[in-house]
């Protein structure tokens, strides 16, 4: 008895760890190429690899990709993670050179497909809304908190989640420029307020 | 009993939704909408079908005591296969499905096949078996998922045709047992004195 169910065990046990050997690599080349699609997706036409460096904000530590055309910067996408309804939400958010919003890509998020999972229709109104927005100017926080941003029907916690990754990466934005350049850090007491407040 | 009417019998007899009423977390879970249903239920087909192939070709060296345990153990093996193949060949079909593949774990259909059918019949029959209820869980699930899609988002298959949003409860969990339940009435007037 102890035996067959032990062999069994070792059966499965021998098996499940082959194939985690035979696929760990793939998986993780899949991993990037999503990561890499979703930079793609978020900044202005790049030349070569972005160039990646790490910030880390209040004890976290995100990962700048910075989209280069010669030696100039053309863009910046960084990656955050918040809580929504059904758990993680992994968005990458692109910035234009002049710190406003370029674009955004969902990469995962466990939503419900038909209310919260709307979020993943990049031409629907919640999404574009976003586009060629400066956060500097413009309160990143769903009306009923009081922002600028229109919430997608019936999912209230969703686009609070969305929209508050949107405000993290733009403060990861802001640890990240504020060293380089003076031009862009020096909007950053005028961001504060409306986004600190979730 | 004929193959052809082991594959037959999940389909209406045995239907494992309507008739046996098994499995019903992914039943409930996961029927949004058409597409999630049905994928949800072909990746339950394909587990199904290899796990009852298998149990049934070991089951007379397991004994009898330690029979439950050995069955999941062998299940959670497939579907956790299945689930890193899939995420490294076909990550655009994991996309659409990877949320739904540990849930087959705990889908009670597959334990309850494996016991009541799998470990006293033949692996080709067994086989068949798995098919026939993999079947019958696919179109259920296709049917609850139209439904409720249809009612909740004013869409078939994803294909948008109201342009605005849907009665949403039927998206939410009460709207799973309300589209179940007045189903599972259909599909017994429909049936009635014959099953």
């Amino acid at each position: 008895m102890l035996i067959s169910l032990g062999a069994i065990c070792l059966v499965c046990a021998a098996l499940l760890s082959s194939v985690n050997a035979m696929t760990a690599k793939r998986i993780a080349r899949v991993q990037e190429q999503k990561t890499e699609r979703a930079i793609a997706q978020v900044v202005p036409a790049f030349e070569g690899a972005p160039v990646d460096t790490a910030v880390i904000l209040d004890g976290t530590e995100y990962l700048v990709h910075k989209a280069m055309v010669g030696d100039s910067i053309v863009g910046y996408a960084i990656e955050s993670v918040t809580t929504g309804f059904g758990g993680p939400i992994n968005l990458m958010v692109g910035f234009s050179g002049d710190g406003r919003i370029y674009s955004t890509a969902v990469i995962s998020h466990s939503e419900t497909p038909g209310l919260g999972a709307k979020m993943t229709d990049d031409e629907s109104y919640f999404r574009t809304q976003f586009v060629g927005k400066k956060p500097s100017e413009y309160n990143l926080a769903v009306s009923k908190d009081g922002g600028d941003v229109d919430a997608i029907t019936a999912s209230t916690i969703t686009s609070r989640a969305f929209t508050q990754a949107v405000a993290k990466a733009y403060n990861v934005y802001l640890a990240a420029t504020g060293s380089s350049t003076d031009a862009v850090s020096s909007a950053t007491p005028q961001v504060g307020e409306g986004e600190n407040d979730e | 009993m004929s193959r052809i009417d082991l594959i037959k019998k999940g389909l209406i007899k045995d239907n494992p939704t309507f008739v046996l009423v098994l499995g019903m977390c992914p039943t409930l879970g996961t029927t949004t909408s058409a597409l999630n249903g049905m994928g949800m239920g072909l990746a339950t087909l394909v587990v199904l079908t290899l796990s009852n192939m298998v149990i049934s070709a070991l089951a007379k060296y397991i004994p009898d005591k330690v029979r439950i345990p050995s069955y999941i153990v062998i299940i959670s093996a497939f579907v956790t296969i299945i689930q890193l193949l899939m995420q490294a060949y076909l990550p655009s079909l994991y996309e659409t499905l990877g949320l739904f593949i540990p849930l087959i774990v705990v889908n009670c259909i597959v334990l309850g096949r494996a016991e009541a059918f799998a470990n006293k019949n033949t692996v080709l029959d067994s086989a068949c078996d798995g098919l026939g209820i993999g079947l019958g869980f696919t179109l259920s699930l296709t049917i609850i998922g139209l439904v409720r899609e249809l009612l909740g988002s004013g869409s078939l298959f994803g294909w948008s045709f109201t342009g605005g949003d849907g009665i949403l409860v039927f998206v939410l969990a009460p709207g799973a047992f309300l589209v179940l339940g007045l189903l599972m009435a259909l599909f017994n007037k429909l049936t009635q004195g014959r099953i």
